[in-house]
């Protein structure tokens, strides 16, 4: 493995961005960066700048309002970058999948690395997806795709 | 001023207590600090390379500049940096 692949998964530092989410999935994320889960052990901080971001943690339906912002956002972040989907509404849009108000899940907007579904999902399947966004752990569930009749 | 003292300056200069020394200790300096705050809250904390792949990590990182820059763009700060010096006067 080259070495500098090697530093860019060891020290993966998060942007959390609120793309139109009530706030549960915000909490979870929250909840990851306590004490009690000490994501500081796998090198992953917490940023305050999309400049300093490798990952952009995005929660929420992706609303009309706020698509032009995620796309500077996701503009600002310098490559290498990957995109991580948190939660039920930007995996699929949750109940608000046909809304005329949201753009139906973070898929239809940007090119995303790896979906977290729950509602919210938990701490620890938030600290899953981040780690198998980085090749770290193995895949647990296959894709399942559903149509609407 | 024989080649000898030319040299071990140069390695004072950049080696022992100069650049390469004061960098690596400073970064393991940061990990200390970053540990000892996890212990304090009972948990594991960063490993002890964690400093050195933030630097390697950053170095990889793609620049981004903003489009309409001029190289006399930071003349400004440059001039505000250096008329306030960090020693007393």
């Amino acid at each position: 493995m080259n070495a500098l692949d090697w530093c860019f998964k060891k020290s993966i530092w998060v942007y959390h961005v609120n793309a139109g989410s009530c706030n549960g999935c915000d909490i979870e994320i929250l909840d990851v960066l306590t004490p009690y889960y000490d994501v500081e052990r796998f090198g992953i901080r917490l940023v305050h700048t999309p400049r300093h971001a490798d990952a952009l943690l995005v929660a929420g339906p992706v609303t009309r309002q706020v698509r032009e912002r995620l796309i500077r956002v996701y503009e600002s972040t310098p490559d290498p970058k990957l995109v991580i989907a948190v939660g039920s509404c930007s995996t699929g849009g949750g109940i608000w999948y046909n809304s005329y108000a949201t753009l139906g899940g973070l898929g239809n907007v940007l090119p995303v690395a790896i979906y977290i579904p729950g509602c919210p999902p938990r701490p620890e399947a938030i600290l899953y997806g981040v780690a198998q966004a980085l090749g770290l752990v193995p895949k647990q569930v296959e894709k399942q795709e559903f149509a609407e009749v | 001023m024989n080649l000898a003292d030319i040299s071990l300056a140069i390695l004072y200069t950049l080696i022992f207590p100069g650049f390469l020394f004061t960098a690596v200790i400073g970064l393991l300096l940061t990990w200390v600090d970053r540990k000892v705050t996890a212990v304090i809250q009972s948990r594991i904390g960063p490993p002890w390379f964690q400093p050195f792949a933030d630097i390697g990590k950053l170095l990889a990182k793609r620049m981004i500049l903003p489009p309409a820059r001029k190289p006399l763009d930071f003349l400004p700060r440059l001039c505000w940096q250096l008329s306030a010096p960090p020693w007393p006067r």
